[in-house]
């Protein structure tokens, strides 16, 4: 799970760059090869962001303190 | 996807504070096979050679040693090259290291039970991915190429040929393509690109795979057909 502002920063980024390739890929590759490749990204953005989101849930205090 | 790093599901894999290197160790040790077998008498000695030919001998016999030398050092500076020292979070120093399938088992594939089974399943996810006949690159990434002890899988980026299409693979390796497979059957977290991808965006996701959730940079392996690549 996300720790941190640090860890939430570098999830945003992750997840960031996969929908950038993919926004990217849904133009240029056949319709059958872009449903395989994206099988991976579309799954790893949705683990983070079910990660990120979990994160979001709470309040920063006992971080602050 | 598992990392030592967090980006992984699996959070107990235990990074060693660095795994020995027993045949690198082994193989610093100098040896000089000439040497050797002057120290054996009794396999020259029936050999009676003039004053010439004897000098003749022994200065072949140091020519010989000085090469076996040199091949040595030549050999154990190229492995030093290749794998540097794990650092103090159980990475490889920033970059993208080259190195054979081979080269990759002989120093990540032992230890534990573990990483013998996954580099088990490296080796056959190398085979199939060989089969397509359309691999361009073939990059380990994640927990496998760390000093953890035991890895929860291997993590693996394919850039595929241009308009390659998981249908043109043999049918024993299309599952490589398919996420939902390849960790049911293969046990790997395969992402894969085909040169529809451009260089940029391309360039741009192996830096991610190089970098930890805590935003540090960590290096990775890239599988290659020969030293020469």
């Amino acid at each position: 799970m996300i720790q941190n502002d640090v860890e939430l920063q570098a999830s945003q980024e992750y997840v960031l760059r996969f929908e950038r390739i993919l926004a990217a890929a849904r133009k240029t590759y056949l319709p059958e090869a872009y449903e395989a490749m994206a099988s991976s990204y579309l799954a790893e953005i949705e683990r983070v962001n079910a990660e990120i989101l979990a994160y979001l849930k709470h309040v920063a205090s006992t971080e602050a303190a | 996807m598992s990392s030592s790093s967090g980006w992984g599901r699996n959070r107990d894999e235990s990074v060693g504070e660095g795994r020995g290197h027993p045949s690198l160790a082994a193989r610093r040790r100098k040896v000089c096979p000439t040497k050797q077998w002057s120290r054996r008498p009794s396999a020259f000695a029936p050999l009676r050679l003039p004053g010439a030919a004897h000098r003749q001998r022994s200065a072949a016999l140091l020519h010989i040693c000085g090469i076996f030398a040199e091949f040595e050092d030549k050999l154990r500076e190229s492995l030093e090259m290749l794998w540097p020292a794990f650092n103090e979070l159980g990475d490889l120093p920033i970059g993208v290291y080259r190195a054979t399938l081979a080269e990759v088992i002989a120093h990540f594939g032992h230890g534990t039970a573990q990483r013998l089974a996954i580099t088990a399943r490296l080796e056959h996810i190398y085979e199939l991915a060989r089969r397509t006949g359309a691999v361009q690159r073939f990059i380990l990434f994640g927990s496998y190429v760390t000093a953890a002890h035991n890895p929860h899988d291997v993590d693996i980026f394919l850039v595929m040929q241009g308009g390659f299409q998981p249908r043109d693979a043999p049918s024993e390796a299309q599952g490589l393509f398919r996420h939902d497979t390849a960790q049911s059957e293969l046990g790997a977290s395969i992402f894969w690109v085909n040169a529809e991808t451009s260089f940029a965006d391309t360039e741009d996701l192996i830096i991610g795979w190089q970098t930890r959730r805590d935003l540090q940079r960590r290096g990775i392996v890239e599988v290659v057909e020969h030293d020469s690549e």
